[in-house]
């Protein structure tokens, strides 16, 4: 039976430099896959998809029903920074989940990323190309990305990332509400009638504030 | 006496499956925030040989999450020779939307009963011009007050002529936004506007104020036994992708009692969470 599915994909910085904030996310991964247990609507209409990367990124958790899961993976430290290795492997497995669901006939939304990172990848040359090819105009299911600054970050990398809206942690606090937030926000926008803004894209009615983080960009819609 | 449980007598309210079950669908429900919108609104009524019925209903999310319905419904019958109905859905990312639909629909009827012509007219329809009622319920939401876009709503209107013509009842539909219209013949429905998917399924839509693209029209007739639908996509869409169409193309066959109607209106199947609206018109077999 066709359902109407958004898929989001929780893009994790695993690497040394994230090693304080491990505790913490994983912690908060295993809060939202509570918090989505017992939010139905979310529940009915998400698939939720893992990624960790430091020097390389791999698929920690692939595409799923989070109500399907029993027990959450768990991140683990690891050397370098590769946000191509990210931004890559992003692209091959949202290629891939959507034309997945789309064959056993379901009416896939656009793609939601949440990017957690303390912003300080070891491939400063590299990953912008891998960035443009992962929002390349012509690929229709490029995602939205919604970045997240955790620890101490680098704000202009965090706020370069985000293409809807970018956060920057004020501490220690884990993202956890956060992301339960965005994805409970992001879900209801996309259940009724948008309005498109100039470009075609929709107004997604995302929070402003998250607690424990600052938002870059004040001018949302 | 026989207790019929698919009825909630037992204080269970179960809505026909037509696939896998929603979650939400079993959430309890919040109250509204708003004493003047209900959850649900029923109308129904016989004009002539058209049989008339429309119910707009909050969907599983909104139910859920205790928030207000956005669609609005309205039927009307000026003078008794032509069966008025317009549906909207009010965008959801717009903060006053419910106000929007409830303002489109109401000033879309209003202004096609004060522009009924007097006396009898052959053709009648030419002289109903429901794409001059959609641009009057433009004005009215984009006057409704400051930050228009907060009413954005869709908004889908339609007159039938009650006497029947060569063929059956001639009908005009116009309409701004995705909100669908078919014609239910031989248990199929049939989509009067091209509704477009793309690659991804992108919920946004053209609306009131101010909409970006022309009133799009329809002209038709509706054979005796066929119907009528204007909906919202939340029943457009199911409808189109799902067993949902099969479900409804039987059950409005012929036009059920208003209860049953709007029981039908809200089968549960997962992921179709959004407000359920429609109106249909039965043009009656008696009339050929």
């Amino acid at each position: 039976m066709p359902e109407q599915i958004l898929p989001f994909y929780v893009v994790c910085d695993q690497s040394y430099s994230m090693a304080d904030h491990l505790d913490g996310l994983n912690g908060g991964l295993r809060e939202l896959h509570r918090a989505v247990g017992t939010d139905p609507v979310v529940a009915d209409k998400t698939r939720f998809c893992l990624i960790g990367f430091a020097g390389d990124a791999r698929v920690l958790q692939p595409l799923c029903a989070l109500s399907d899961i029993v027990t959450m993976v768990e991140l683990e430290v690891s050397p370098a920074t590769s946000f191509a290795a990210a931004f890559e492997l992003l692209r091959t497995t949202v290629e891939r989940d959507v034309e997945r669901l789309k064959a056993d006939g379901h009416r896939v939304y656009r793609p939601a990323v949440f990017f957690l990172s303390d912003g300080q990848p070891t491939d400063p040359a590299a990953w912008p190309a891998a960035y443009e090819r992962l929002l390349d105009p012509d690929w229709p299911a490029r995602p939205n990305i919604i970045s997240f600054g955790i620890g101490d970050a680098d704000e202009t990398t965090i706020d370069r990332v985000g293409t809807v809206q970018a956060f920057m942690s004020h501490g220690g606090l884990s993202p956890s509400a956060a992301l339960h937030e965005f994805a409970r926000a992001l879900t209801r926008s996309v259940v009724s009638s948008g309005e498109p803004l100039d470009d075609g894209d929709l107004v997604l009615r995302i929070p402003r504030q998250v607690t424990g983080f600052t938002a870059l960009r004040i001018d949302q819609v | 006496m026989t207790v019929d449980t698919t009825w909630g007598d037992r204080g269970v309210f179960r809505p026909r499956e037509v696939g896998p079950r929603a979650a939400a669908a079993e959430a309890p429900w919040r109250l509204g925030p708003f004493a003047d919108v209900p959850d649900t609104v029923l109308d129904a009524g016989r004009v002539g040989a058209l049989e008339v019925r429309a119910a707009s209903t909050r969907g599983f999310a909104h139910r859920c999450d205790g928030d207000v319905r956005q669609d609005a419904v309205g039927l009307s019958a000026p003078a008794g020779r032509v069966v008025l109905a317009a549906v909207a859905d009010g965008v959801g990312a717009a903060t006053d939307a419910h106000h929007g639909a409830r303002l489109a629909v109401r000033h879309a009827l209003g202004y096609l009963a004060w522009a009924m012509p007097d006396g009898p007219l052959d053709g009648l329809l030419d002289a109903v011009d429901v794409a001059a009622a959609v641009h009057a319920a433009d004005r009215a939401v984009g006057r409704a007050g400051p930050a228009p876009r907060h009413r954005s709503t869709t908004l889908t209107v339609a007159a039938v002529d009650v006497s029947p013509g060569a063929g059956g009842h001639a009908f005009r539909v116009a309409r701004v936004g995705d909100s669908p219209a078919f014609v239910l013949a031989h248990g199929r429905f049939r989509a009067l506007f091209d509704d477009v998917e793309g690659e991804l399924h992108d919920p946004a839509t053209d609306s009131l104020p101010a909409p970006a693209g022309p009133v799009e029209r329809v002209a038709g007739v509706l054979a005796p036994g066929e119907a009528l639908v204007l909906a919202s996509d939340g029943v457009g869409v199911p409808l189109r992708e799902t067993e949902a169409g099969a479900y409804l193309a039987d059950a409005w066959a012929e036009p059920p009692g208003p209860v049953a109607f709007l029981h039908q209106l809200q089968f549960n199947v997962r992921s179709y969470d959004d407000d359920r609206t429609a109106a249909v018109i039965w043009a009656g077999s008696e009339s050929a």
